[in-house]
């Protein structure tokens, strides 16, 4: 009732008005009572990611350039504090990720030719569950903390691309009109369409290093090939 | 689905190794507060500065107080023994500060003597918002002799008031040129600067690192060609550096040694650019109580010292409202004023303070000329309006030598251009000297209100003059409640003479609507409607 009170000050003060330019109006019947902010019982956020695949055991995956594969993310993610050291949340999000596979005498995957450049790309949804720990004391601020949790995706949009320069390519029926060929071959069968993993995330208020850790095998059962890479080191930014 | 042969156990493990290492070992910086000063003694004479025993005795205070005490050195030797180097010690809070894990921090409040351990709070925010390089011509030679005359500068000149014989103990993150600048050359010609310290590095020379210190030392006492940029050309001064760097840091255990150290060393006068907010702190804790620094200004102005300082650059961004020490009941917190509007400046923090009191207490221009390296320069922040006024302050007690603290601050209050209006974008508003000289106007009733069956109107009378300067036009009002806080405020440009036309509704019972406009006050309490 009070509120609407006071709405209705404002408003017929408003109205009264006449023609005189209003310079500086406040009203602060609430003054410090919504109180929202990084450090509140409830807070959401955009968050945009950059990381690279790394391929540490360097042969037993499926080789890939690196640091040309990549994995990129943009979502949105919302964390209920318990305490001030202890905080929970979910995240869901887009991904996109790309595969460029090394071209080798030896390469398998998905055939042994080689190409000029060859990728896998993977459009993906994903949504994730994390725990945060905080540290330091700290007022409405993000501040210092580690994330530890898990995500699924799923691969909606899956697709092979590859690339060859036929500029100088004499073999009968050779396209003479063209200098380069290009083939993309999508919704691939041997990619599961899902995949999960575990995540950790370091940071300091708006910035932070994640590493992502794929559990599950990309390729599905029947298919032997090598699994592509399964870690992910990079960055993250959050407005 | 296949999963890939990784160990989880390895993850889990590391994961709690990580957590347990940054828990256990992290180190931070803590205060530890002891309980009480047993056995502790103090000869005032050999401790304090003479103008420091002058104070005390003109504010009636106590030449030794339980504050002036030092620290008991047992409780200091246990503390070392257990946490290693003291980083620093504080007779105000009876407390030292160490750099110790949260394993210490257990063993410490074990001790019998240990009361409060608590963070020692960084990241304060110095409330320098921009500066462009500009030399002096036209517009800017105006703007510095504006930035005096709208606070009475001639007046002080007539009656050769300048600060003289009072000491100013300004904090701030560098002095680098004023042992060179000429604007200080008066200063350094009549040995009127004091003492120095630099409380960051533990030195005394404090003519290097950030120039906001030169910038803020400029406006309350610096003279540029001539022009005085401040009021306090005749004042002493006492400069520390408190705050590590150009970067909005500092760190509130050097505030507190200055603090110390300035009432030791006879400051009348503190003025501080500090202020802490969300880095430290949430809205709610602005409420005059909460911060160290805070309780630090509440025992600085019981020994007598008049403490100023900046209400912050955040009144266009989220968090707003001002930030502590400025929140504290004892501290003149100073808002920003536009010279172009004279009104206040888009990014002076706003009051109340979190329990609702009035907040800031006065203005002052927040665009001001102040010293440069070389020459002088246009700079922005209500860093600025803060030596201003408080080189009013000192001239307000060269004139009232025999007036404690707090009355000097209730007279500043009862100065403002816009007293007894006032709201929580400009408090009082700007300072006027001529409250001091009993030089007071008397203004012409030129607003009026007009009561109809269901409405109240506020009107210009037909013999006031509505045309000319525009910065004359402005109306303040605002609405305050029954408990003395206001429930809204407004500045408006007047452009003709029916000003306000408010209906009279329940909503309004109890509360007071309050006009300001060129110089009257008038107000209306709705009791019955």
């Amino acid at each position: 009732m009070k509120y609407l009170f006071s709405l209705f000050l404002v408003w017929s003060i408003h109205l009264s008005l006449f023609s005189q330019k209003i310079l500086l109006e406040k009203d602060i019947s609430h003054a410090y009572k919504n109180l929202k902010g990084p450090n509140t019982k409830s807070f959401g956020q955009v968050y945009f990611g950059y990381g690279l695949i790394i391929d540490p055991s360097q042969g037993s995956a499926t080789e890939i350039k690196m640091p040309n594969s990549w994995l990129g993310t943009i979502g949105y993610r919302h964390k209920y504090k318990v305490s001030g050291f202890y905080s929970f949340g979910f995240e869901a999000g887009m991904r996109l990720s790309q595969y460029h596979i090394k071209q080798t005498d030896a390469k398998v995957f998905p055939n042994a030719i080689n190409h000029d450049k060859e990728k896998i790309r993977l459009c993906s949804g994903s949504i994730g569950l994390y725990n945060r720990f905080n540290f330091g004391r700290r007022g409405n601020i993000i501040g210092k903390f580690i994330d530890l949790g898990g995500y699924a995706a799923y691969n909606y949009n899956t697709v092979h691309y590859t690339k060859d320069d036929i500029s100088g390519d004499a073999t009968p029926g050779a396209d003479v009109y063209a200098k380069k060929r290009v083939t993309k071959n999508s919704g691939l069968d041997y990619i599961e369409p899902f995949d999960f993993g575990l995540y950790g995330r370091a940071g300091i208020n708006k910035f932070a290093i994640r590493a992502n850790f794929r559990l599950t095998d990309l390729f599905k059962a029947g298919y032997h090939w090598a699994e592509l890479p399964a870690l992910t080191i990079g960055v993250e930014l959050s407005i | 689905m296949r999963y890939s042969n990784f160990n989880l156990k390895t993850i889990f493990a590391l994961t709690v190794a990580y957590l347990s290492v940054q828990g256990t070992f992290s180190q931070e910086r803590y205060w530890v507060f002891f309980k009480d000063k047993k056995g502790c003694s103090l000869d005032p004479y050999a401790y304090f500065d003479p103008k420091a025993i002058e104070r005390r005795s003109k504010s009636g205070i106590p030449l030794v107080s339980e504050t002036d005490l030092p620290l008991n050195s047992s409780y200091i030797n246990a503390v070392e023994k257990t946490c290693g180097k003291i980083l620093s010690a504080s007779r105000w809070m009876n407390a030292v500060s160490v750099n110790i894990g949260r394993d210490k921090v257990s063993l410490l409040k074990r001790m019998d003597f240990v009361g409060e351990i608590r963070p020692v709070a960084r990241y304060g925010q110095n409330t320098l918002c921009t500066h462009r390089q500009q030399e002096l011509h036209g517009a800017n030679l105006e703007l510095l002799q504006k930035q005096v005359e709208r606070m009475g500068a001639s007046l002080f000149d007539q009656n050769q008031t300048d600060g003289r014989g009072i000491r100013i103990a300004v904090f701030d993150g560098g002095f680098p040129g004023v042992d060179t600048h000429p604007c200080f050359a008066h200063l350094r010609t009549d040995g009127r600067i004091i003492k120095t310290y630099d409380f960051v590095r533990n030195k005394e020379n404090v003519y290097s690192a950030n120039a906001h210190g030169t910038m803020v030392l400029s406006c309350i006492a610096g003279i540029y060609n001539n022009r005085r940029m401040g009021l306090a050309t005749g004042a002493e001064f006492l400069l520390a550096r408190t705050e590590q760097s150009s970067e909005p840091f500092s760190e509130e255990e050097n505030w507190l040694a200055a603090m110390e150290w300035a009432d030791k060393n006879g400051a009348d006068i503190i003025n501080s650019s500090l202020g802490y907010t969300y880095h430290r702190y949430f809205p709610v804790q602005m409420d005059g109580k909460t911060s160290l620094v805070v309780k630090a200004a509440g025992i600085a102005a019981k020994k007598g010292i008049l403490v100023i300082n900046a209400m912050g650059n955040d009144g266009d961004s989220k968090w707003e409202y001002l930030g502590t020490p400025a929140d504290a009941d004892s501290v003149i917190s100073v808002g920003g004023i536009n010279p172009d509007t004279d009104y206040h400046i888009s990014f002076s923090s706003f009051g109340p303070t979190a329990d609702m009191r009035r907040k800031p207490n006065v203005s002052a221009y927040g665009e001001v000329i102040a010293a440069k390296k070389p020459g002088a320069g246009k700079v922005q922040g209500t860093s600025f309006s803060t030596p201003l006024v408080t080189g009013f302050a000192a001239c307000a007690m060269q004139i009232n030598p025999d007036l404690d603290n707090m009355h000097i601050f209730r007279l500043i209050e009862q100065s403002g251009h816009l007293y007894p209006y006032y709201d929580y974008a400009h408090g009082y508003g700007i300072p006027q000297a001529q409250f001091f000289f009993k030089d007071t106007v008397t203004v012409q009733e030129n607003i009026y209100f007009e009561h109809a069956d269901s409405s109240i109107m506020v009107k210009i009378p037909e013999n006031v003059d509505l045309e000319g300067d525009s910065l004359s036009h402005l109306l303040f009002y605002h609405i305050e409640n029954e408990t003395g806080a206001l429930d809204k405020y407004a500045v408006i440009q007047v452009n003709q003479r029916n000003i306000l036309d408010l209906p009279v509704t329940g909503a309004l019972r109890n509360k007071t609507l309050r006009v300001h406009f060129r110089g009257t006050t008038i107000e209306h309490k709705f009791i019955s409607e």
